[in-house]
């Protein structure tokens, strides 16, 4: 038996803590656990109000896994009001397969204070609203005429009048997490019983947007991949008379019309008009005169004069353009019909001129 | 030009120099010295990342580098402002890869010697802030200064406007793409194009699937993991960088292949009469001219398989049989530790990365050119 015993005067909570809900568990009254931190409840500041409570918060205070519940104490003489009373609380039943471990002292048992407590859930929002003197919104300020206009005994504790607010209806408490879970739950339940014609219109504009989505997807990829080229008809041009092509085994330029005029004499009599395009990716080979070969600056693909490949990476030869004799003696080179050597092509009387 | 060649060639001892580093760096000499050396340093990892030894061969590098500039073609090489990247490359991958190699050195000889791996030893914890948004703001400020006045330096490499009836000689993709541009050299436009840098993407996104080896998660290693790594660093370095190399510093003009201290002339005469496997078969073994449509031995066959048998045949053998042959013989235990659908992927993959080297090889030495060659369908192999 000891001649004093320790109340605590002040506690508070230090930064770090993980939103356990243990402390709540253990005292109720004091500590408020919102989804980000855990709050001291404004009745708790009262001095008054926590001497009772002291064996639950040092509990509480032990059993928080991070340590941030700090309070201050105070020794007073006399014996504890709590040291022989084993008062298993709301809390403790509550949780019982946990609390049963420990027996937790608690406030005196006064059916109608008890009463009162259990139905104090605090909202965080109006709680801070309180204790602030900055933010003074309409709400505010008419809550805190309503607080003002309840009467009670002077020395009445802060949560009391909380608590008879809440009671009259002035302010709503916000709802417990399993409260709104439940909530939740329920309206998902009812959003699944949704009738067979309400599913189907979803599936229906369900798809439609994913349709939408697709197609404006499959147009921005061609927009943005595809050849940046104007489309034109293919071209078809008179180039000159056969006799200004006269020199036997000569390469004529004709390069910004697409094409090169050939003299394949004396191996063949022919005028033909191959394509500057390479085979291989589209670049544009250069005539080299010494080598007497076409040769492509990109993977080095290389053509004799008849444009057939022989080195170099591409796989085919040259193409040639259809040349033929317009009524007023000039060739004419026409772009749209194009002869291919290994489909056997290039027998085709339209795709050469014969000379001498 | 052959090494004989070496004996007659120059006056001075630079001139010989200059005429033997111009033989070494044809693509079948520079290639194969490049994988020996490879070789040699997977094998000696543990001896070359010692830091007297890393520093002499860095500093050797850079004599050779920078002091071959002394020569003007290579200089106009080096200096030109599109070819400022392949110097950065060249040395940041040599520098990257001692880091690599020599603490994976370090962790092999403390793995053998019972001690705890280098990265275990310190807690590498880090705050997000300050430590890595600190060292991310500083990073940026750093480069955007270094592009900043990297630009005010260096001008844009601009030519004249673009026609379509034009192309430059020689036509250079940028310097990273040079690698593909190389490939497109010995594979039809479909593969170089498509199919490899296709593979390529999906071979690395497989590897996490592929690899199912633990060891080497969050440590440096060599011994633990020898083919994942030796094999991602030859894909790496000899079909990547050595190829970007080339492109670089030995394809010129016509893109012909000239030495490292060869002045570009676009009149240089090559020699390049590819050659098929169908003509390989038919023209050389069989001593006759290809089938054609019209003339065609076996009548019953369409007459591009029967003039390309040989070569569809050599494919099917490369892609089919070699799996089995390595699944029996040296990836026997591989196999049985990644089951057949993983294996077979793998072992896929890993032919046709093997098959452009040896496609690029029998194209230096023999003038081969496709395998199996059907224009008449745009396909070739």
């Amino acid at each position: 038996m000891a001649d004093t015993y320790q109340i605590i005067t002040k506690v508070w909570i230090a930064p770090g803590c993980i939103v356990c809900d243990a402390c709540e568990n253990d005292c109720p009254e004091v500590f408020d656990v919102t989804e980000t931190t855990c709050l001291i409840r404004p009745p708790a500041m009262n001095v008054e109000f926590l001497k009772p409570l002291t064996p639950s918060i040092i509990v509480a205070a032990e059993g928080c896994p991070v340590d941030v519940i700090k309070f201050e104490t105070i020794e007073v003489p006399g014996e504890a009001p709590w040291a022989n009373l084993p008062v298993p609380t709301a809390a403790a039943t509550a949780h019982a397969p946990v609390a049963a471990k420990v027996i937790v002292p608690m406030a005196p048992s006064d059916p109608k204070w008890q009463a009162l407590l259990s139905n104090s859930k605090i909202s965080p929002s109006l709680s801070a609203g309180l204790a602030s003197t900055i933010r003074r919104s309409p709400e505010i300020n008419q809550a805190e005429e309503t607080v003002r206009s309840v009467k009670l005994p002077k020395d009445a504790p802060a949560d009391q009048r909380m608590a008879m607010l809440a009671i009259g209806g002035a302010y709503t408490p916000a709802g417990t997490m399993g409260d709104r879970i439940r909530g939740k739950a329920k309206k998902a339940s009812d959003a699944a019983k949704a009738t067979r014609r309400q599913f189907s219109i979803a599936l229906a504009v369900g798809w439609s947007m994913m349709a939408f989505v697709g197609v404006l997807f499959a147009g921005m990829f061609q927009d943005f991949f595809g050849p940046k080229v104007l489309k034109e008809a293919k071209k078809v041009y008179r180039v000159g008379k056969p006799e200004d092509f006269g020199n036997a085994g000569t390469v004529y330029d004709f390069k910004p019309s697409g094409f090169w005029i050939v003299n394949l004499q004396p191996d063949e009599g022919k005028l033909v008009a191959l394509s500057i395009i390479c085979t291989h990716l589209g670049c544009i080979p250069a005539w080299l005169e010494g080598d007497k070969k076409f040769k492509c600056p990109c993977h080095g693909s290389g053509y004799y004069i008849t444009g057939i490949n022989f080195e170099g990476p591409t796989p085919r030869p040259l193409e040639r353009f259809a040349v033929s004799k317009d009524a007023d003696g000039f060739l004419v080179v026409d772009e749209s019909k194009v002869f291919r050597f290994e489909l056997g092509e290039w027998e085709n009387p339209e795709s050469f001129y014969a000379i001498g | 030009m052959t090494l004989p060649f070496l004996l007659s060639a120059g006056t001075g001892f630079w001139d010989k120099f200059q005429d033997a580093i111009n033989i070494l760096t044809g693509p079948a000499y520079f290639v194969t010295l490049a994988t020996i050396v490879f070789v040699l340093m997977i094998v000696t990892y543990k001896f070359w990342t010692k830091p007297p030894i890393a520093i002499f061969l860095l500093v050797a590098f850079c004599a050779f580098y920078f002091g071959s500039m002394a020569n003007k073609d290579y200089r106009a090489t080096v200096t030109k402002p599109d070819n400022v990247p392949i110097t950065i490359m060249v040395l940041s991958v040599m520098v990257c890869i001692w880091i690599t190699f020599r603490r994976a050195a370090i962790n092999d000889t403390r793995s053998a010697a019972g001690q705890p791996y280098l990265e275990e030893d310190k807690d590498d914890k880090v705050l997000v802030w300050p430590d890595l948004v600190y060292t991310e703001l500083i990073c940026l400020i750093a480069a955007t200064a270094l592009l900043t006045i990297w630009a005010i330096i260096a001008k844009a490499p601009l030519e004249q406007p673009a026609s379509p009836a034009y192309a430059p000689n020689p036509a250079k993709a940028p310097w990273y793409f040079l690698g593909l541009q190389e490939m497109l050299v010995y594979f039809d436009p479909w593969m170089a194009g498509v199919v490899y840098p296709g593979l390529i993407i999906v071979g690395l996104c497989a590897i996490p699937f592929l690899d199912t080896n633990p060891k080497g998660n969050g440590y440096y290693t060599l011994k633990e993991r020898p083919f994942a790594i030796s094999t991602f660093l030859f894909g790496f370095l000899i079909l990547w960088v050595v190829l970007i190399f080339f492109g670089t510093f030995l394809r010129g003009p016509n893109w012909s292949f000239f030495g490292l201290y060869e002045a570009w002339d676009p009149h240089k005469p090559e020699a390049l009469n590819n050659v098929d496997v169908s003509n390989l078969w038919w023209n050389v073994i069989r001593g006759r001219s290809r089938p054609t449509q019209d003339n065609n031995p076996i009548a019953v066959l369409p007459f591009w398989l029967v003039r390309e048998w040989f070569g569809i045949v050599l494919v099917f053998g490369y892609f089919l049989i070699t799996p089995a042959v390595l699944k029996a013989t040296v990836f026997k235990r591989m196999y049985e530790n990644m089951g057949g659908i993983r294996y077979t992927i793998m072992v896929i993959l890993l032919l046709f990365m093997a098959m452009m080297p040896l496609k690029m090889v029998l194209r230096w030495l023999f003038n081969m050119k496709y395998f199996v060659y059907l224009p008449e369908f745009n396909a070739n192999l």
